[in-house]
């Protein structure tokens, strides 16, 4: 029996199998047909083959990931900021005393106050009191972090408090997103090796692509700055370098230091 | 000579499927355009090969084969837009169709209690009844046709049992066949192969 044998077999059995073409399933069927409307867009189907490609590849995405949260350590650069931030973020004051190389400026007192109302007080003594004239005497000063208004007499003794926004002196050093502005985008915080700032375990991190090279110290433990190196190229052409050290966070500043009484003669313009 | 022959064979070949495809193309177009006759065209083309096809699934079930040959029937219309001459022919594209609401009919089936068949048939065939001898005749040839189409049917896997149909109602090409139960042309041809012996002994055994 041959292969057109058993089909012309089968043939005859679905003949004696399959009901009866009548009238009645005709005018059913053209009735059904004639009810439909072809939809407009063609079906799409998703063969099973896809569907396994598809979640195949979702289960692959997902290990990668996985894989990159395991890799992703928090010694990588990417999560140094983070955790200086977050840091940061714990402590209300910032205080902190240095030198200044290009004007023989000592910080005696620097103190920035994260919390409103915006203040910094700045009380400097000067190494040559020819270089800074206005060194003997402490200032007050207040404003938002960008635009600082002083008393001075050649300006009318008059001062212009704006409205008092929240500063974040060493964020804005650190940030990244700050320094879009003037600098290489998306920087990241470089560790450059470790040290011992100030008898205590520290982490070295630069600044890179910024205006001035930055170099940061940073406590190993606490994730809290000890240390602020910042190397500007003078008009000389010789790095000239600002270090800030002894950081101490929140020390409340003295009392009655904040004293927004204008001097005599001056006059304030309170916008807030 | 021969050459000649074979070419000219060829020729003739490939004048049949250009027909065959613009008959397809015709039909959809008719039924896009909600044409008339369209609905009778596609009911005249297929819907006797769609009934032996459901009904060698069903054969003890004459009126589940029809609904399912109706129901493929008003879906091919709802998605013509979806034929594409480039990948079936409209037959193949058929059978795909009618294989997927015969196996949503087996799924549903499952589930429910099913309803005996004499329940479902329509009063209006109880009209023109044949006399007692052609009935007792016919219903002994159908019974025995029922029951080796069933016997083959638990003999051969699923697939084995259709590419067997689709090959003997309409002769379907290997390909054609691979589009509608999504095999490749070579796993319908092993598969048509050990479909044929395993249905040749049972048949022969029947014979005798």
């Amino acid at each position: 029996m041959g292969s057109d044998s058993v089909d012309r077999q089968i043939a005859g059995l679905l003949e004696r199998v399959r009901p009866e073409l009548s009238a009645a399933l005709e005018e059913r069927a053209v009735a059904a047909i004639q009810a439909t409307r072809p939809l407009q867009q063609r079906p799409r189907y998703v063969s099973r083959m896809r569907l396994l490609a598809g979640g195949l590849c979702v289960l692959a995405l997902s290990l990668v990931m996985l894989l990159a949260l395991f890799v992703w350590t928090p010694g990588a650069k990417s999560v140094a900021w983070a955790q200086i931030a977050d840091a940061l973020s714990t402590v209300t004051t910032v205080h902190m005393t240095g030198w200044e190389g290009d004007s023989d400026l000592v910080f005696r007192t620097d103190k920035w106050i994260r919390l409103r109302p915006l203040a910094v007080y700045q009380e400097v003594t000067p190494v040559d009191p020819q270089t800074v004239k206005e060194a003997s005497r402490r200032h007050i000063f207040a404003g938002d972090a960008e635009k600082t208004y002083w008393y001075f007499p050649e300006r009318g003794n008059r001062a212009i408090i704006g409205k008092g926004l929240q500063t974040d002196f060493m964020g804005e050093v650190l940030s990244p997103l700050e320094w879009s502005d003037s600098s290489g985008q998306g920087a990241e915080l470089k560790v450059i090796g470790r040290s011992r700032v100030e008898g205590r375990a520290a982490i070295l991190l630069e600044l890179p692509g910024w205006k001035e090279r930055t170099e940061l110290a940073v406590d190993a433990r606490t994730k809290l700055a000890l240390r602020l190196r910042q190397f500007s190229p003078s008009l000389e052409g010789a790095d000239v370098e600002v270090t800030r050290l002894d950081f101490e966070y929140d020390t409340m500043p003295p009392e009655g230091i904040f004293n927004w009484a204008p001097p005599v003669g001056a006059v304030v313009e309170d916008k807030r | 000579m021969a050459s000649a022959g074979r070419s000219s064979q060829v020729t003739e070949l490939e004048e049949c499927e250009r027909v065959a495809v613009e008959s397809d193309l015709a039909l959809r177009d008719d039924l896009l355009a909600a044409a008339p006759e369209a609905a009778r065209e596609l009911y005249r083309r297929f819907a006797p090969r769609l009934l032996a096809f459901a009904a060698s699934r069903f054969p003890a079930d004459r009126q589940l084969a029809e609904d399912v040959t109706v129901q493929s029937l008003a879906n091919a219309a709802r998605n013509i837009r979806g034929f594409d001459p480039r990948k079936s022919t409209l037959t193949a594209w058929l059978y795909g169709i009618a294989r997927r609401q015969i196996r949503d009919e087996v799924r549903s089936r499952t589930r429910q209690k099913s309803v005996p068949a004499d329940a479902l048939s329509p009063l209006d065939e109880a009209t023109g009844i044949p006399s007692d001898d052609d009935i007792a005749a016919s219903v002994a040839a159908r019974i025995d046709a029922e029951r080796l189409m069933a016997q083959l049917k638990s003999l051969l896997s699923d697939v084995e049992f259709e590419i067997l149909v689709l090959s003997a109602i309409d002769r379907l090409s290997a390909r054609e066949i691979g589009s509608v139960v999504g095999r490749s042309e070579r796993a319908v041809h092993s598969l048509l192969h050990r479909a044929r012996t395993k249905a040749r002994e049972r048949l022969t055994t029947h014979g005798q």
